[in-house]
């Protein structure tokens, strides 16, 4: 038990950027997205039996950390908080990361406009999946995908511009 | 900027020096719908248990009369079964996890249609407690001879049917209540999400 267990956190360590961006595109606070962030790993440890090495340990990942994100409810006390502002640093030394960076902050920004499931569509399409590899995943028809990808883009460029930032 | 920029981006992102990962992980930090009614389940079924067991002494403690006794724990042992059957069906919606392994929307409806069907074993179950209670008032009513009893069955038929209606009315009231606090904000929670998987 003490084994999976470590294993299951070596595998978590390995992989906890991407969660880290799913509770970034789901949650605007920092409190929230910690919150997110435990009951993502607490939600796959629970699933971690039945992973069965068929996919990869990212591809299942994605699906149990996005399905928990999507119906993951706020701590009320704080639902009331909204953070509109530029957290995080940015680097100063380098201005290609500084770039990068700046964009990052403004899609995070507009992404929190959006409805659950386009957030979901959004990082599928950042992690390079297909239409039909998208619909997949979510159990959508892939014209359904697409639709929705495409709606979801045009959303997210209107919210970008609208924060100020040339798109 | 555009959508390329974003990928990018995206994909450079790989400072995660800040971001803690649990050295244990602790499953009771569990904030999800489910997990949440989950919760409420057990402290139901707590407060049932405790209710059930103080209902037995209430013959010993009110003095009843034999018939009344008798009448009383034929209820309460119909009560018992009836309590048994809804905590199987309660057990087994409790220990089916929603599955998280499952596409999005099939998970989505299986939590959905998890609650749903939680909601309507909880009110069927309230009403067949409530009848049985009704049947013990009229029981007691109108068919055990005693002096309480011969005063009220002297009462108009109207008024009695009054006071049972009114009765009713308030568990049913109260029911609805407690069924909205524990499981109907969640339940249209995950409505809300239901609908944006739709076509179009």
């Amino acid at each position: 038990m003490k084994n999976k267990e470590q294993e299951f956190l070596a595998l978590i360590e390995a992989n906890k950027g991407i969660i880290h961006k799913i509770s970034r595109m789901y949650m605007d606070t920092q409190d929230d997205q910690q919150d997110l962030f435990q009951e993502i790993v607490c939600q796959l440890w629970k699933s971690y039996d039945s992973f069965k090495h068929q996919s990869s340990f990212s591809t299942w990942m994605y699906r149990v950390a996005l399905n928990t994100a999507i119906v993951f409810l706020k701590k009320e006390k704080r639902q009331l908080r909204t953070s509109d502002q530029m957290p995080e640093h940015i680097p100063a030394d380098d201005p290609q990361a500084a770039i990068r960076e700046t964009q990052l902050q403004h899609f995070y920004r507009a992404v929190q406009k959006l409805e659950r499931l386009e957030k979901a569509l959004v990082f599928y399409h950042l992690e390079n999946y297909s239409h039909r590899e998208i619909a997949e995943n979510l159990g959508i028809s892939e014209g359904n995908a697409r639709v929705k990808l495409n709606r979801a883009k045009e959303k997210l460029k209107t919210l970008i511009k609208q924060q100020g930032y040339e798109f | 900027m555009n959508f390329d920029d974003i990928k990018s981006a995206w994909n450079s992102e790989e400072d995660n020096s800040n971001i803690i990962v649990p050295v244990k992980i602790d499953s009771k930090k569990a904030a999800l719908p489910v997990d949440k009614i989950r919760s409420n389940m057990r402290l139901e079924a707590i407060v049932q248990v405790a209710a059930l067991m103080l209902m037995y002494f209430v013959p010993a403690y009110y003095h009843f009369g034999v018939v009344m006794t008798t009448a009383y724990y034929c209820v309460y042992g119909i009560a018992v079964a009836i309590t048994a059957y809804y905590f199987i069906r309660f057990y087994f919606f409790y220990r089916r996890i929603s599955n998280t392994e499952l596409n999005s929307k099939d998970h989505i409806y299986a939590v959905y249609y998890d609650i749903k069907l939680n909601i309507e074993m909880y009110r069927s179950f309230t009403y067949a407690l409530l009848m049985l209670a009704l049947g013990l008032i009229i029981t007691a009513v109108f068919f055990i001879p005693s002096a309480d009893a011969a005063a009220l069955s002297n009462k108009p038929i109207g008024y009695l049917i009054m006071v049972m209606t009114v009765f009713t009315a308030l568990i049913a009231i109260a029911t609805e209540i407690a069924l909205h606090r524990n499981y109907g904000r969640y339940l249209k929670a995950i409505k809300a999400i239901l609908d944006e998987f739709r076509e179009g």
